[in-house]
């Protein structure tokens, strides 16, 4: 059963809260729980190939190929692990990278057994990746690429569900010929840039990427052209959106061309919200990171000052709601596909998360909840494992379903 | 009967009129949910083809838009009508040959159109031979749908030894 601190976030992000503190140098923010999870893309087009849309089947295995058979891909690709997005779709993922991140569980859904190095990837999964499909390359534990010290991926397949906190994604010919996805829990966005843009520089030693003096790397689409970087962080504001001031920080962050979108389309509101940079030229990578954490820190002030509003106005209300969110979430089919199930579970989500930060509901009440996702994802791990005749790892997987539902 | 993608019976069996033939395809449920599925806009991507056409209607008239959108990119083949309705380009040379156009749209989606970032370490490439890469392998692709085989076997080669020549000493 998860102890309760896994629901701060960025203590999660490298084994201790210490470390993470002065990663970050905002304690004050750390424990706020408003930052949930960061992403960084890095779009990138080969420069002898006709952009995504416009080319042809052959060539998108040919710009899959140039990409999975330079010298830095198969150097590392046994320090990875192939995800077959067959089985995931690649939204379905970023979803559940963030519920993983909103729940605070330490554990990684995206998990298959198939550890082969990219040499041996089956054509076929080439072919997929023609279509539009993406491929990935997953790191272990929050490793740079070339870390020697990284599990090798052996090691990973025993332990079956490692605690990844940080997931990075090489995904080809999904509207760029190559997007370098991170994904982590927090707010850790430089770390992300340092990262992608050390692979970037990787594939660059080789491959000539597309590249215009003016408009700087080029894209299919011209509003990513130039750093070719979307950065955004995911943050919980309830409190700013029962209290009405979200528009207020909405209209605030636009002035600072920063976006401010609901992360999971509820169109009844919603409470998650992602914050994300709109330009991408004129401004270097940094400045525009610097551009996104500003407007997370000036959401989190709004964010706090809320909680403390609300808190002061009716606390036996929030109490109330937190609690039946609570009741909620224990009725309700936690594995649903179906939108109004799902966003009825982000809302009740949203509520526990609010009452475990302010203290309004116990860290065991939490731990329930934890423990109740965590039971659903093991069994999509076992039927992943199934679906892939390793018995083995079935096994493992049935019995730590068995203990878990012991214990619960 | 199977799945046209899959190993899986199908029992979706779909015929589409949205292209320009008639295509019959016979799918799982699960093929059937993916193709079926629109693809949803990136969230993080201004609407550009509003930006766009508000920004044209502004500035040109019907005729000049009749005159642009006819334009061709010479080495990829789309034209500004297609990416005007898209919102995307067909390569790297059309930020070259529709350089104009797009200057105003980049300044209006991000108020700038000067990149300031990160260049490439080995400094730019020689884009000429790129250009005509893209072209060949366009050239390529329409000879081979023309089953030409010993014209593409030509171009082929063509593409072989410019990939030679372009590829990096590192």
């Amino acid at each position: 059963m998860p102890e309760p601190q896994s629901f701060d976030a960025n203590s999660d992000l490298h084994g201790s809260p210490s470390s993470a503190l002065s990663r970050n140098q905002g304690g004050s923010r750390l424990t706020s729980g408003i930052e949930v999870s960061s992403r960084l893309s890095l779009s990138r087009n080969l420069a002898s190939y006709p952009f995504f849309d416009a080319s042809s089947d052959l060539q998108r295995q040919e710009i899959s190929h140039e990409l999975l058979h330079s010298s830095w891909a198969r150097k590392n690709c046994n320090r990875y692990r192939v995800v077959d997005c067959r089985q995931l779709q690649l939204a379905e993922r970023q979803f559940l990278f963030d519920l993983q991140a909103i729940v605070g569980l330490p554990l990684s859904v995206v998990i298959t057994e198939a550890d082969e190095g990219l040499d041996s990837a089956p054509a076929s999964m080439l072919k997929e990746t023609s279509n539009g499909h993406s491929e990935e390359l997953q790191s272990p534990a929050a490793g740079l690429p070339p870390d020697p010290t990284a599990e090798p991926a052996e090691s990973n397949r025993e332990s079956l569900a490692p605690p990844i906190f940080r997931t990075v994604s090489l995904v080809f010919n999904h509207e760029d010929h190559l997007r370098i996805d991170i994904d982590s829990r927090g707010e850790c966005l430089e770390e992300h840039w340092r990262l992608a843009s050390h692979i970037d520089d990787q594939f660059q030693s080789e491959l000539d990427f597309a590249f215009h003096p003016t408009f700087g790397y080029l894209t299919a689409c011209p509003a990513e052209a130039g750093t070719a970087l979307r950065a955004s962080v995911l943050v919980h504001l309830p409190a700013t959106m029962a209290m009405g001031t979200h528009t207020d920080l909405s209209n605030r962050l636009n002035r600072w061309n920063v976006a401010l979108r609901e992360a999971f389309g509820d169109p009844s509101g919603g409470d998650f919200f992602r914050i994300s940079n709109l330009a991408t030229l004129g401004l270097t990578e940094a400045e525009l990171l610097d551009q996104v954490k500003q407007a997370v820190g000036l959401a989190v002030q709004f964010e706090q000052e809320a909680r403390a509003q609300w808190s002061q106005r009716d606390l036996p209300g929030l109490k109330r709601e937190v609690h039946r969110a609570l009741a909620e979430l224990l009725t309700l089919d936690l594995q649903s596909k179906d939108d109004a199930v799902r966003w009825a579970m982000i809302r009740a989500l949203s509520r526990m998360r609010l009452g475990l930060h302010l203290g309004l509901s116990s860290p065991a009440e939490g731990a329930v909840i934890a423990s109740k996702f965590q039971l659903i994802w093991l069994k999509r791990l076992l039927d992943l494992a199934i679906a892939k005749e390793d018995y083995r790892a079935a096994s493992r997987l049935r019995d730590r379903i068995k203990s878990l539902g012991e214990s619960a | 009967m199977k799945c046209q993608k899959c190993e899986k019976p199908a029992t979706f069996h779909i015929t589409d009129l949205t292209g320009e033939e008639l295509l019959a395809l016979h799918l799982c449920p699960d093929c059937a949910k993916l193709y079926l599925q629109t693809e949803e806009p990136t969230m993080e991507t201004p609407m550009l083809s509003g930006v766009l056409s508000k920004q044209m209607k502004l500035e040109q008239t019907a005729e000049d838009l009749r005159e642009l959108d006819s334009r061709e990119c010479p080495v990829c083949g789309i034209s500004f009508y297609e990416f005007r309705q898209a919102g995307r380009l067909g390569c790297p040379h059309d930020y070259v040959f529709f350089g104009n156009e797009l200057e105003p749209l980049l300044v209006n989606v991000h108020g700038d159109n000067r990149h300031v970032g990160k260049k490439p370490a080995r400094g730019s490439a020689n884009t000429e031979s790129q250009v005509e890469l893209i072209r060949l392998r366009r050239e390529m692709k329409e000879v081979i749908e023309n089953e030409d085989y010993e014209q593409a076997t030509k171009i082929r080669d063509r593409i072989r030894k410019l990939e030679q020549e372009n590829r990096p000493h590192a």
